[in-house]
């Protein structure tokens, strides 16, 4: 009807709506780290100077101008390490997440929609996993299922499924008696068109910013778990294993050796919460509203 | 319908507008409303959701968010109250102008008990001890037709009606110039309504106020009002007195709404309504708010607003038809 | 004329969400009682009002006309078959032909689903046609309601129109499948004054031209005028009176319904009516009162009040009430 309405028009839009919004603008900073870091992950081989699995200098080597981020005690480049850890903590990230997703959301909708004891039996369940310390019962898992990329992933799928179980089915079960599921009953739809296409697109935005989060929390726990020894096998590098690696050297003043790989995990859990907390405020501006 | 003269008004509102910032951008929520009225006058503004009745409403009680702008000036018995420090304005609401809100489902608050409610706002206000504040609470609950030892139950454990109620004895126990009732009935059924409204009629009597009665309802405003503004797209478009209104309206919008209405007149089975439907307050037309949806509308109504003209006294148009030398003034009616 | 629907007896008891413990230990258990064993008929082509408060039961009977939700005694016939013994492929191609327009257009829509989508979805759920027929239809359908230039509406979100415009597009949806019955749920209520008239008029249309029947559900009074054949005035559950909108509006039988017009609001400062307001509230549905549910306010209560439930009485071919007080009229 009206030019208001063509696309690019409202793409611009919106574009200047989220720079101009302070949660839009930090959400924005915390996607341009990730995107970064990913970026790292995608073009290692393109991007780092040298194969971090193989000794490219003198061992110890603070940073030069040939080792940007100095050398470790076997003589690999920092600075690769890094870059190709990104690999690493974002695959395993992303896996750990996906799956428990991959777990959670869809018994979240079962459970909600169903109602009854089978939602109460699936509940007491999931709260009795979330309600474990985490980062303790991924050790136990993983100590279980022993180190490599998809026992590691698998160990922190565990501890976050129940977050997604809980958001999808909380709402699931709110959303269900809401008018428009209602209307969907009343035109003769079937329980899977509701939940597919009613109830799911309505409940997914919060996953979203969960989604986040978790990512945030799972970089950090894949890290505390390699630091332990329980999560990659060097030499992959791994920024969790570098930085307990490191602290071996701390006290000989070779600083460069934790800091960098600590930095990094800093930095991506950061773009990931700054990216959440952002989009969230952004999407649902209610939150915290200044008083009417 | 006035006592002439110069006597200080209760209310003065002089070219009050009122615009705030929202994530899409500006929203002109009331624009250059000119309307005032006397001591213990039930004023009654109506309109339809958007209008700007409802941010009238709170901009003489000074409630809007922080980030709302309000220009022109609004005299409450002769002062300005825009221009005070808020801490001033903060003595005056509550005491001197109350609100009775829409939903006294929320506006209550669910884990206080109803005298906590009365003592937290006669304290605030009034320097008297907690016994005397219990006391004016019991007169003020008895006032409205509740017992008063239902002081010591908690908000849901009373019906809507009885909810409502209370927050007009809360409205009204400072004894206060000047009340806001912004829809007090809408949430109501009819028969509550009428319960509602008339103890809202005794209670002004008896404690001499003024009441603003804010309301999309036209049937309710013909019972209470004393003078009615119609606002339309953030505009006051006609301001006169009770009957003149509903017997002579000027406005095109007035007519049409109250033509429109579904009444009980079993002669009257013929449906009209208004084409269109009323303006969106982020992207204000130009000229008159009501250019596209009216009757009689000219090339002028398109390009700018109308002033507010006014055809006898005291009576207010804010019309192109009415204006001297419109062609149209004269055969009008 | 055929009847198309036929209600007796019709009952919904909700139960009360009681704590686990109380639930052991007492036999007894608690209901709302929603809708109390009620009758009417409903001719084709003809628009029944049914008008009450709130706790007056009028929604409930609205969605147990669809089997939105299921009586806990009663039945509702269509056509001459009760919709509460229909298996469930039966019950899904009823919904082809009973069809609801909903009180709050934008939560009745998916915030997710584009105006089109939502429109064409029953014609999907049914496989009705094939998919550029089904569009077309939409199209149609968009026109029929006002909603002009169709293919425009077609792509926007709920979230992008007004308050009209989205009830026209409920209603397009309800109407989609061409149904022969259509309950009305307060669909006017939540619209701006000057666009009720509006969409009455655009359901007054829409009845002539698609051969609709209505049961218009309502609390206000006045809307039914324009539209209804017959009213029924409800309270508590029960079916009070009906009558014509003249007999009803005129002449009351029932104190309720005498009540409820002399507190319906005139917009007219000239015409304004004595009060009549019955004492107390709306008693709580859970614990209803003996006898007749009204006496504990009715100003006319006698004694057989508060023990007999009163009969329905046929007062005139087109008028019943339900009340001692003309027991031998």
């Amino acid at each position: 009807m009206k030019k208001e309405w063509s696309p690019s028009y409202r793409l611009g839009k919106a574009l200047s709506r989220v720079f101009k919004n302070k949660s839009g603008l930090m959400a924005f900073i915390g996607l341009a780290i990730l995107v970064t870091y990913i970026i790292f992950a995608v073009f290692a081989p393109y991007i780092a100077p040298y194969d971090p699995t193989v000794k490219s200098g003198p061992a110890y080597s603070p940073p030069t101008k040939d080792h940007w981020f100095g050398t470790t005690n076997l003589g690999y480049d920092v600075l690769s390490r890094i870059i190709y850890g990104a690999r690493i903590a974002l695959l395993i990230a992303f896996l750990a997440v996906a799956v428990a997703a991959a777990i959670g959301i869809p018994l979240g909708l079962l459970s909600g929609y169903i109602g009854g004891t089978f939602d109460r039996i699936l509940s007491m369940i999931m709260d009795a996993v979330y309600s474990f310390p985490g980062l303790v019962l991924a050790i136990a898992i993983a100590a279980v299922l022993g180190p490599g990329i998809i026992n590691v992933a698998l160990s922190i799928a565990v501890i976050y499924a129940p977050t997604y179980f809980r958001v999808i089915r909380n709402q699931v079960s709110s959303i269900k008696d809401d008018l428009f599921v209602e209307a969907a009953r009343a035109i003769g739809a079937r329980d899977r068109t509701i939940l597919l296409k009613y109830i799911l697109p309505n409940v997914l935005p919060s996953v979203i910013v969960v989604l986040s989060m978790n990512l945030a929390d799972a970089i950090m726990t894949e890290a505390g778990l390699s630091f332990l020894g329980l999560g990659i096998a060097p030499p992959t590098p791994d920024w969790g294993y570098d930085l307990s690696n490191g602290q071996r050297f701390l006290l000989l003043n070779y600083w460069w050796m934790i800091i960098f790989p600590g930095m990094s995990i800093i930095t991506v859990v950061l773009g990931f919460s700054l990216f959440s907390e952002g989009a969230n405020e952004y999407l649902n501006p209610n939150v915290g509203e200044t008083r009417r | 319908m006035r006592p002439g003269g110069d006597f200080v008004k209760l209310l003065k509102l002089e070219n009050v507008s009122v615009k705030y910032k929202t994530r899409e951008g500006w929203v002109l929520a009331a624009e250059d409303v000119n309307i005032s009225m006397e001591k213990q006058e039930t004023l009654g503004i109506v309109g339809e959701s958007g209008c700007g009745k409802s941010t009238l409403g709170n901009a003489i009680l000074g409630i809007l968010p922080r980030e709302t702008i309000v220009d022109g000036k609004i005299f409450f018995n002769g002062e300005d109250i825009i221009s005070l420090p808020r801490k001033k304005f903060r003595m005056i609401r509550g005491k001197d102008i109350s609100m009775i809100f829409q939903d006294p489902m929320t506006s209550l608050n669910p884990v206080m008990k109803l005298k906590h409610h009365f003592i937290e706002t006669i304290l605030t206000h009034k320097d008297v001890s907690k016994e005397e504040a219990l006391n004016m609470a019991e007169k003020a609950l008895t006032d409205v037709g509740i017992n008063a030892d239902r002081l010591n139950d908690y908000p849901f454990q009373l019906s809507g009606g009885m909810r409502q109620r209370v927050m007009i004895a809360l409205a009204l126990v400072l004894n206060p110039k000047l009340v806001i009732a912004d829809e007090p009935t809408t949430s109501l059924d009819v028969i509550v309504q009428a319960q509602i409204l008339n103890i809202l009629k005794g209670l002004q009597k008896e404690y001499n106020m003024g009441m603003i009665l804010i309301t999309h309802d036209l049937g309710v405003v013909a019972e209470v009002a004393d003078n009615i503004g119609v606002m339309y797209g953030g505009h006051l478009v006609e301001y006169s007195t009770k009957m003149n209104i509903y017997k002579d309206p000027k406005h095109p919008y007035t007519k049409a709404l109250l033509e429109s209405i579904p009444n009980t007149d079993i002669n009257d089975r013929e449906l009209t309504f208004i084409e269109g439907y009323p303006p969106d307050l982020m992207s204000v037309p130009e000229g008159c708010r009501f250019s596209d949806r009216c009757p009689k509308v000219m090339d002028i109504c398109k390009s700018s607003t109308p002033p507010d003209i006014f055809i006898e006294e005291n009576r207010l148009v804010k019309c192109w038809l009415y204006k001297e030398g419109s062609a149209q003034s004269a055969n009008d009616n | 004329m055929q009847t198309i629907i036929k209600a007796r007896d019709l009952t919904k008891h909700f139960p009360v969400k009681e704590p686990l413990l109380k639930k052991l230990l007492t036999k007894e258990r608690k209901y709302v009682h929603a809708v109390n064993g009620i009758d009417f008929d409903i001719m084709e082509n003809q628009t029944l009002g049914l008008v009450g408060e709130s706790g007056s039961g009028k929604t409930t009977t609205g969605r147990l006309c669809l089997r939105l939700l299921d009586a806990t005694r009663g039945e509702v016939s269509y056509f001459g078959k009760n919709i509460f013994e229909l298996e469930k492929e039966s019950l899904r191609k009823l919904r082809k032909e009973i069809q609801i327009i909903f009180q709050d257009p934008l939560a009745a829509l998916n915030p997710y689903m584009k105006v089109g989508e939502a429109v064409r979805h029953p014609l999907d759920i049914h496989k009705i046609g094939t998919p550029k027929q089904r569009y077309e239809k939409v199209l149609e359908m968009l026109t029929k309601v006002n909603l002009e230039p169709a293919e425009d509406f077609y792509s926007r979100y709920p979230r992008e129109l007004s308050g009209g415009q989205r009830q026209r597009i409920v209603i397009a949806r309800a109407l989609i499948t061409e149904p022969k019955f259509v309950v009305a749920d307060e669909a006017v209520a939540m619209l701006d004054v000057s666009v009720r008239s509006q969409l009455l008029e655009l359901m007054i249309q829409l009845k002539k031209e698609m051969n609709l029947t209505y049961l218009f559900i309502t609390h206000d009074l006045a809307t039914t005028k324009y539209i209804c054949d017959k009213i029924a005035v409800m309270y508590l559950g029960n079916i009070v009176e009906t009558g014509s909108f003249e007999e009803i509006y005129t002449n009351p039988m029932h104190p309720y319904t005498k009540a409820l017009i002399s507190a319906v609001p005139e917009a007219d400062p000239e015409k304004q009516k004595e009060k009549i307001i019955p004492g107390g509230e709306v008693p709580n549905p859970i614990d209803l009162p003996e006898g007749c549910p009204f006496h504990p306010r009715c100003s006319e209560a006698k004694e057989i009040c508060k023990r007999e439930f009163p009969d329905t009485i046929k007062v005139s071919d087109t008028r019943n009430v339900s009340c001692h007080l003309y027991k031998n009229a």
